[in-house]
């Protein structure tokens, strides 16, 4: 058979290979994600995207998989967790087990792992197993080892690797797919006239030509399209165990062997129904796959948005290329227009506008200048940069994004739990109904009992029902993280659609973590003796005691920002800030920071030099007491004051609000000084809010509301917070700054956009609502189907369409999820601004 | 009606014949990225590794 020939070389090349070898396919170079070949993609090691060779189990087996064991292997595909209780390092790894298509299979894996490793959770509609483990007592490769024996096949998730092997898998479904729907078309071709002819019409020997025309074109759908029912099922009885394609492959076969027999001895063929089911069933999964690889942000998907090579500049500014895994923190790099940003750095020269809108879901190119930061993956659109590199690119937050991504998808939501608990004794009432109703019709009608029990096995399949949850959650993930919102796991959209009540801490969560400038005051000149230094500019001493110029409020900016030009602190950003469009910047020499006090300095003013302080009341002798946070001082008088205030989020008001029109209450919780809570509260209209709480008030507040029956939301700092953030129902984190992993929250923003929250908390009721439909559709339909098979009403054609309909319409409803959700309506007001606040 | 002997065998080789083509086009890549192919007339042909079949 030519085809099955050619499938198994393939089968072949893939697995065969020794370790260290790239796989060779032919697969198009042309800049899409997933279909690199491995040699140019593989932006890391080499290692990381051989597949692990699968051979019969021998000896040689433990060996497949020692080479997991090795530390630098470890590290690239397995996470460092934090240690608890002291019993050792804990690794986190996410895998693709190939081979899983329903509850039955999850629950075997599980069940063999569970005792072995701290955490397992295999999700079937991802392929993937979450693994927690302790590689000083169990060893990686014996957990692999132990998964094959299963009868499946475990892959590392390691960057490269899921590219190949997908490419290659989704080649042989989309063939299988192809091989079937093809022979059910011309199986039809022969099949109808039979239908439609009048007895008498053919001939005897006609009708017997066209049933074995279609058996011929039969064969090629039974032998190879069907071929991954029955591995599964074979898996499944090996295992002792009933799994979603036992039913569906004593469906296919019963009905081929069946018909078989009738085409030699006379009598109803059902080749047709045979075909037809297995096109529809391979549509369906192949569909599936297609969404659930669109629907997740794949880890192909972000990493390949880096480029494979990168011109790196030496210390004499000339560049060599060299690859992505080169390059190492404190590199300089040139990004090309057009080009990705390779690593997370800072522009050392250059202006630019950069693309952000893959990690942070903002769309809006954002402006670069020197001493910006630029994070790898973003798109460099219309200015050359050159770029030092602050971290490796196997630091980056990109990195960091897609290994979190993976891990969510790895994890399984609370009621697809429940959907794979019912799965199997489900399965196991199925085959006995098949078999009694087999029995039944014995009486009834003995010629039709076989395609009775056919149709039973083929109809009752619980696709659609194992297919309800995870692919809606997915879909709803995949929409949620292009718009900057990461769920740490799909449970988090479960629980965040549940909120009826959100908490919001203040500072970097409704304000910005940064101070803006809120008034320039200009003091009239007091009446103290002039300064007690003496300018001695070079050349000038001739005119020491010049009247000083007359102030005003852009003068006496640009004076201040020149002065705190190289300060880190807060107020010297926010100075900066205020200043960057104003007046130009006076000269600066001599600067001396005191700390916690203020910066002097020597300041050219109309070209005469002079003294200059810039700080508290204190240190300049300005007025104590005032609202002004800093005071400018030339020559000892005090010419200008400076008030800072809290910057609210551009959004917040409209969020809020947002919220409670949805029918949330809003809260704000926050450990600042009461009339600073007050005034954001004020501002943004919330009259629930609780000043200087401890990190136990905030516990006990939260308890407090969930022992009214409501559902909270927290949204805070994901570091600060965490305790409150993980007593909540879900918590959400602003992720800037500090490492993601670090961030303990069900959920990472990583715009900087309080409106994600509220078209999250959207989709999640929208998801939550299409789940329930989809389950109640599942139910429905079988509650349906199952009695008309039995009672003879449904020939095995129609009940193949049945069930490939059936899951066919529950994925293409929980596909609506991943089409970007309608604007919230939140329009991002201009910063409002809190005066008051230092 | 005898000449159905020779055409219905006929067309199950035909269908044969087309399922091997489909293989063919199948593993050399031809679904592989059935939108971008449209695009690629637009793209610059500076980096001829990145942008020709290998």
């Amino acid at each position: 058979m030519v085809i099955v020939g050619r499938f198994l070389s393939v089968e072949q090349a893939l697995s065969n290979k020794s370790p260290g070898m790239p796989h060779r396919l032919d697969l198009y170079q042309v800049g899409r994600p997933a279909y690199r070949a491995p040699g140019k993609s593989a932006p890391y090691d080499r290692r990381s995207i051989t597949i692990p060779p699968v051979r019969p189990r021998s000896m040689a087996q433990h060996a497949a998989f020692m080479h997991l064991d090795d530390p630098a292997e470890l590290a690239e595909i397995a996470r460092e967790l934090p240690e608890r209780s002291g019993a050792g390092r804990r690794l986190e790894t996410v895998l693709t087990v190939d081979g899983v298509h329903c509850a039955a299979c999850v629950v075997a894996i599980e069940g063999a792992l569970r005792g072995r490793v701290e955490d397992v959770t295999v999700n079937a509609a991802t392929r993937r197993a979450r693994i927690v483990f302790r590689p000083d007592t169990q060893p990686l490769s014996g957990l692999f080892e132990r998964i094959e024996q299963l009868g499946y096949r475990p892959r590392p998730v390691s960057r490269g690797a899921i590219a190949t092997a997908e490419a290659a898998g989704r080649r042989t479904s989309l063939w299988r797919m192809l091989v079937a729907v093809l022979c059910m078309m011309q199986v039809m071709m022969y099949a109808v006239p039979r239908y439609v002819a009048d007895p008498g019409d053919m001939s005897e020997d006609v009708v017997r030509l066209l049933m074995w025309a279609e058996w011929m074109l039969t064969l090629p759908v039974l032998l190879f399209a069907s071929w991954p029912f029955f591995a599964s099922a074979w898996r499944d009885l090996r295992a002792r165990r009933i799994g979603m394609d036992v039913p569906v492959t004593l469906g296919i076969v019963v009905t081929f062997v069946a018909s078989s027999a009738a085409a030699a001895s006379g009598g109803e063929v059902y080749f047709d129904s045979v075909v037809m089911f297995v096109a529809f069933l391979l549509i369906g999964r192949w569909l599936e796959a297609s969404a659930r690889e669109k629907a997740l942000v794949g880890v192909g998907d972000l990493l390949a948005r880096l480029p494979e090579t990168v011109e790196r500049l030496d210390a004499d500014g000339r560049g060599t290329t060299v690859t992505l895994r080169q390059l190492q923190a404190g590199d300089r790099v040139r990004v090309s227009v057009g080009q990705s940003v390779p690593a997370d750095g800072i522009v050392e020269t250059g202006r630019s506008h950069t693309d952000e809108s893959l990690l942070t879901g903002e769309s809006r190119p954002i402006a670069k200048q020197p001493g910006d930061p630029l994070a790898a993956g973003s798109l460099n659109l219309d200015g050359p940069l050159v770029l030092r590199l602050t971290r490796s690119p196997r630091e980056s937050r990109l990195q960091e994004i897609a290994d979190l991504i993976e891990s969510a998808s790895a994890r399984k939501p609370r009621l697809a739990q429940i959907a794979d608990r019912w799965a199997g004794p489900f399965l196991v009432a199925v085959l006995v109904l098949a078999g009694l109703s087999w029995i039944a019709w014995q009486w009834i009608d003995p010629s039709r009992a076989i395609w009775v029990a056919a149709s039973v096995l083929i109809v009752t399949c619980p696709c659609a029902l194992s297919l309800a949850t995870p692919t809606a959650l997915i879909a709803a993930a995949g929409n949620l993280a292009r718009g900057g919102l990461l769920a740490r796991s799909p449970q988090a959209i479960e629980s965040l659609a549940r909120c009826d009540a959100f908490v919001f801490d203040k500072t970097g969560t409704l304000t910005l973590d940064r101070l803006s400038l809120s008034a320039v005051r200009i003091l009239p000149p007091t009446p103290r003796s002039p300064g007690s230094t003496v300018p001695r500019a070079a050349g000038s001493a001739d005119v020491p005691q010049t009247p000083a110029p007359a102030w005003d409020a852009a003068t006496a900016l640009a004076a201040a920002a020149a002065l705190e030009a190289g300060s880190l602190h807060p107020i010297a950003a926010a100075l900066r800030r205020a200043a960057a469009s104003g007046a130009p910047l006076p000269e600066v020499s001599e600067v001396r920071e005191h700390g916690g006090a203020g910066i002097a300095a020597r300041l050219r003013i109309d070209g005469a030099w002079r003294d200059a302080r810039l700080g508290s009341a204190r240190f300049t002798g300005g007025p104590e007491g005032g609202a002004a946070a800093v005071f400018l001082a030339i020559d000892g008088h005090v010419v200008a004051g400076f008030e800072l205030a809290e910057t609210l989020r551009p959004d917040a008001a409209a969020s809020l609000d947002a919220l409670r029109r949805d029918g949330v209450s809003v809260e704000i919780l926050s450990g600042d000084e009461p009339g600073r809570v007050a005034q954001v509260a004020a501002l943004l209209g919330v009259p629930d809010f609780r000043a200087q709480a401890s990190p136990e008030d905030k516990l006990a507040l939260l308890e407090a509301r969930q022992r009214e029956g409501r559902r909270v939301a927290m949204v805070g700092d994901g570091i600060n917070d965490a305790p409150v953030l993980a007593r909540a129902d879900v918590s959400i984190a602003f992720a800037t700054g500090a490492a993601l992993a670090q961030h303990h929250a069900d959920m990472l923003l990583l715009g900087g956009r309080l409106d994600t929250v509220v078209q999250a908390r959207r989709l999640s009721r929208r998801t939550m609502r299409i789940v329930v439909q989809n389950l109640s559709f599942a139910a429905v339909y079988n509650v349906v189907a199952i009695p008309l098979a039995l009672a003879g009403l449904m020939p095995p054609w129609l009940a193949g369409l049945g069930m490939s309909a059936s899951s066919l319409v529950v994925v293409l409803n929980a596909l609506r999820l991943a089409r970007p959700s309608p604007p919230a309506g939140i329009v991002s007001a201009t910063a409002t601004r809190v005066a008051g606040a230092a | 009606m005898d000449i159905l002997y020779l055409l219905v065998p006929l067309s199950v080789v035909l269908v044969f014949l087309i399922v091997g083509v489909l293989a063919w086009s199948v593993w050399s890549g031809q679904f592989d990225d059935v939108e971008h192919q449209g695009q690629r007339i637009l793209e610059d042909d500076d980096r001829p590794s990145n942008t020709t079949p290998r």
